[in-house]
């Protein structure tokens, strides 16, 4: 505000320093003339509500933004279904298998989707190569439009187009010709996620091997890996990051770890700081993770399904699902005691329907594909592998 | 055996300086500021307890901030026990914290030095005392040299005040501290120098004759002057120390007193004494973070709603809500710097839901600070009676850290010695390089 006083103030300054008159009457000639734009523009905004055109304006605008969600709908294939737990892919397009290791090497097979047949091998590591060295290969599939973050477990991340990654040949992947995201010293790759999705929901939750959660806003979640850091998510030393999942505000958040153990809590439960919200055994770690949205219309409410290290298929309906609503609780069991003590062991899973697609990596460095309407049938993958390395969903 | 260097641990700006070779070496400490050998003595500690000093601190305090969202959780802190007549009871004590608050800006940490009561701070889940605030800002430092130099450094020469207190125990404790601070960041040998007769060994590079000189050290958090005999280093003699804690950013805050609170409806009727007291902690930079409660929020969202002062209450939600405060400071600063070449600035700063215009002149700024003049003045002509000199005598006044370009000041000394003995020094530097002078003198 301009009073009385300011402007008697400016005149002492004038008449102790007549050189500061041009550097005042510059000031205020340059106010003077922005106030005056500003004016004229608020008085073109007046006419324009007056004669309705600003209304015709924001109707534009709400048909527009309309027309986006539609396409977006679209785009998702489900009306009202938006899962974050697997990709979605249409028949045209291809399917994107990356089996990675903690030293950031990555190998990539393009699939295209009509070629998909029941139990067929889609890829295969060279024979005779010892391909499973210190650690185990992590395995993910996506669609070609995803874009890709890569989780270190120092809580450093890096975001990559899916294109960015060369393809190797599908029939040969060797280590050798990984492409490669080298870690920093002392930092290991331990997750690669799709976040294209990620605008779409209202929070992140990154969940740690040991069953420990930390949910993060969205807004927050994208200026986090604008600078490439996200947080360990951690509490324990020897725990790691084990990955991230997007969700909404009245979604629940599934858990199921290797040892068969699965657990639920709302979404809105789930706490901002790192807190431990599934309680393991020492040995037992997470192996899948997968969001249940209440917004999901009945009759895709299917099931889930979880594959175990022999190749058989658990698959229960979501109803079986009992949320808990306290922490550090050990959650529902998939399968007996005894079976656990046998030595039966989940390698992956998530939410199913009859028209998806299951990949499982064998230990003998194959990669096939299924159906997963037969899964459900049969209730284990045909001619059982003699071990799963790892199991990833695609939907249709 | 390592480096010795020495280091200005500034309120506003630090600087470190190594003497070799009968040369002095300014370390380029801040490479993203505009003059690199310049570091501002702020510190960004994050959640995870990363840090960073300097321009690359403000960098990251901005990106992580500025129009960032925000959830606040309540939560226990302790209690508290009444006791009144035979009643005595126990009341739990609550805080809001902001659970997604991703770093703690530290700006002023050498006040804390002169401050008996402040102890340190509580920075996400752990508390920091004062010698470990200063300690991580130091340590970042060392590193910083000695990656510019490839060597070790063991030994620093530190630059104080040289008063922190008028109590000699206090003042000792507060050397003790900065002490503690400079060991536990790796130092091995620390000693100290007043800044002011750092900024005097600077001086006597240039000189060819002893002279009595009055070093005036106007920086951003005290005025410390220092009369002393130069030019021969065997008869080196200091014949008095003055001092006293106003210097930059309380001008800064006077600024913002007289001519900002308006701004965000100081002064427009109804507002309610809560609305009022959070608008006066607007001249304390360090309290604003605490401003951004729920709590604050409604009351202010409730004076928009009944339209008690709107624009104005939108603007002080928006300048603290939205992290704003420490750009908003800045802008104070670089106007008040701009007053002293130019007669007239603009203060001009905008942002979410935020637009303030102020023209403000220098004759107004001289009126905003008069009190603090009349001190100065009198800090001034205490020193030179203790030195046992006249006015007469002294044979240069060397003026060195910002606040001396401040041209008032200048004028009280070109009154008092006359315009041809007012030497101009290096007004960021010269203490660092004084220091560096010391350093290697002790070695």
């Amino acid at each position: 505000m301009v009073t009385h006083e300011k402007i008697e103030e400016w005149i002492c300054e004038v008449e102790e320093r007549p050189s500061s008159a041009p550097v005042i009457i510059r000031y205020i000639a340059n106010r003077l003339s922005e106030l005056t734009r500003r004016n004229q523009e608020l008085l073109a905004d007046n006419i324009a509500l007056r004669t309705d055109k600003k209304v015709d304006d924001y109707e534009n605008r709400i048909s527009n933004l309309e027309y986006q969600v539609g396409l977006l709908k679209r785009q998702l294939s489900e009306p009202g279904l938006i899962d974050s737990s697997s990709p979605m892919i249409a028949q045209h397009e291809s399917a994107i298998l990356f089996v990675y290791n903690s030293k950031g090497k990555i190998l990539k097979a393009v699939i295209p989707v009509s070629t998909l047949e029941s139990g067929k091998a889609v890829a295969q590591f060279i024979t005779g190569e010892n391909w499973i060295d210190a650690d185990t290969p992590m395995f993910v599939v996506v669609n070609s439009r995803e874009e890709l973050l890569l989780i270190y477990d120092s809580g450093r991340t890096m975001t990559l187009n899916v294109d960015d990654i060369p393809a190797n040949d599908a029939t040969q992947l060797d280590w050798q010709h990984a492409y490669l995201q080298e870690p920093r010293s002392g930092e290991a790759l331990v997750a690669i996620m799709p976040v294209a999705k990620m605008g779409l929901f209202d929070y992140a939750l990154q969940i740690s091997r040991r069953g420990f959660v930390k949910k993060i806003m969205e807004g927050s979640f994208e200026s986090f890996i604008a600078n490439n850091f996200i947080g360990a998510g951690i509490k324990l030393t020897p725990d790691k990051p084990f990955g991230l999942i997007f969700a909404k505000k009245e979604d629940n958040l599934v858990l199921v770890s290797r040892e068969g153990f699965l657990l639920s809590m709302d979404v809105g439960r789930l706490p901002f700081a790192v807190e431990e919200i599934l309680q393991l055994s020492t040995n037992d770690h997470l192996e899948a993770i997968f969001v249940v949205s209440k917004s999901t219309p009945t009759e895709v409410k299917s099931s889930f399904l979880v594959m175990t290290e022999g190749g058989k298929v658990i698959n229960r309906n979501l109803s079986w699902i009992e949320p808990v609503s306290s922490f550090r609780t050990r959650g529902q069991s998939l399968f007996s005691k005894e079976k656990r003590t046998s030595g039966v062991r989940v390698v992956g899973g998530g939410l199913a329907q009859d028209d998806d697609w299951g990949f499982a990596l064998a230990i003998s460095g194959q990669i096939t594909c299924h159906p997963i309407k037969e899964l459900f049938s049969t209730g284990a993958l045909p001619n059982p592998p003699t071990g799963l390395v790892g199991f990833s969903l695609l939907k249709k | 055996m390592g480096l010795k260097v020495g280091i200005d641990f500034g309120t506003s700006n630090s600087g470190v300086a190594i003497y070799r070779n009968g040369r002095i070496e300014l370390l380029p400490i801040d490479r993203q500021n505009v003059v690199p050998e310049v570091v501002k003595t702020i510190l960004y500690i994050t959640r995870d307890y990363k840090v960073a000093i300097g321009q690359e601190a403000a960098e990251h305090y901005y990106k992580d901030n500025v129009n960032r969202r925000r959830h606040f959780v309540k939560k226990w802190v302790g209690e508290i026990d009444f006791h009144g007549g035979d009643m005595f009871y126990v009341r739990d004590i609550y805080v809001y914290v902001d659970e997604l608050q991703p770093g703690r800006l530290l700006q002023f940490i050498k006040t804390g030095l002169r401050s008996p009561h402040y102890d340190g701070t509580q920075i996400f889940d752990r508390y920091y005392r004062l010698s470990e605030i200063i300690q991580v800002y130091l340590k970042e430092l060392k590193q910083r040299a000695e990656k510019i130099l490839d060597e070790p450094i063991t030994s620093v020469t530190l630059g104080r005040p040289v008063k922190f207190f008028d109590d000699a125990e206090k003042d000792r404790k507060s050397e003790n501290i900065l002490k503690e601070a400079a060991l536990s960041a790796g130092f091995e040998q620390v000693d100290f120098e007043f800044e002011p007769v750092a900024a005097a060994y600077y001086y006597e590079r240039s000189l060819t004759r002893p002279q009595n000189v009055l070093i005036f050290d106007f920086g951003g958090g005290t005025l410390d002057i220092t009369i002393m005999r130069l030019g021969d280093p065997g008869q080196r003699k200091v014949y008095a120390t003055g001092g006293i804690g106003i210097a930059g950013s309380d001008f800064d805050r006077a600024i913002i007193q007289k001519r900002m609170l308006a701004h965000f409806g100081k002064g427009e009727p109804d507002l309610g004494v809560e609305i009022n007291d959070l608008i006066d902690s607007l001249t304390d930079w360090m309290v604003i973070p605490d401003l951004s409660t729920p709590h604050a929020r409604l009351i202010l969202e409730q004076a928009v709603l009944h339209r008690r002062a709107p624009v104005q209450m939108r603007m002080f939600e928006s300048l603290i809500f939205n992290d704003l405060a420490f750009a908003f400071y800045n802008t104070v600063e670089l106007t008040k710097i701009a007053l002293s070449d130019l007669g007239a600035s603009v203060l001009a700063f905008s942002g979410k839901d935020i637009e303030l215009w102020e023209l403000y002149t220098r004759h107004q700024f001289e009126l905003d600070i008069l009190d603090y003049q009349e001190q100065i003045r009198a800090v001034l002509i205490n020193a030179i009676n203790a030195s046992g000199l006249e006015p007469g005598q002294i044979d240069a006044v060397v003026k060195t850290g910002g606040s001396s370009n401040i041209p008032i000041f200048t004028q009280m000394l070109v009154k008092l010695f006359g315009k041809d003995k007012i030497k101009e020094s290096d007004a960021f530097n010269s203490v660092t390089a004084g220091l560096a002078i010391k350093a290697s003198l002790e070695t």
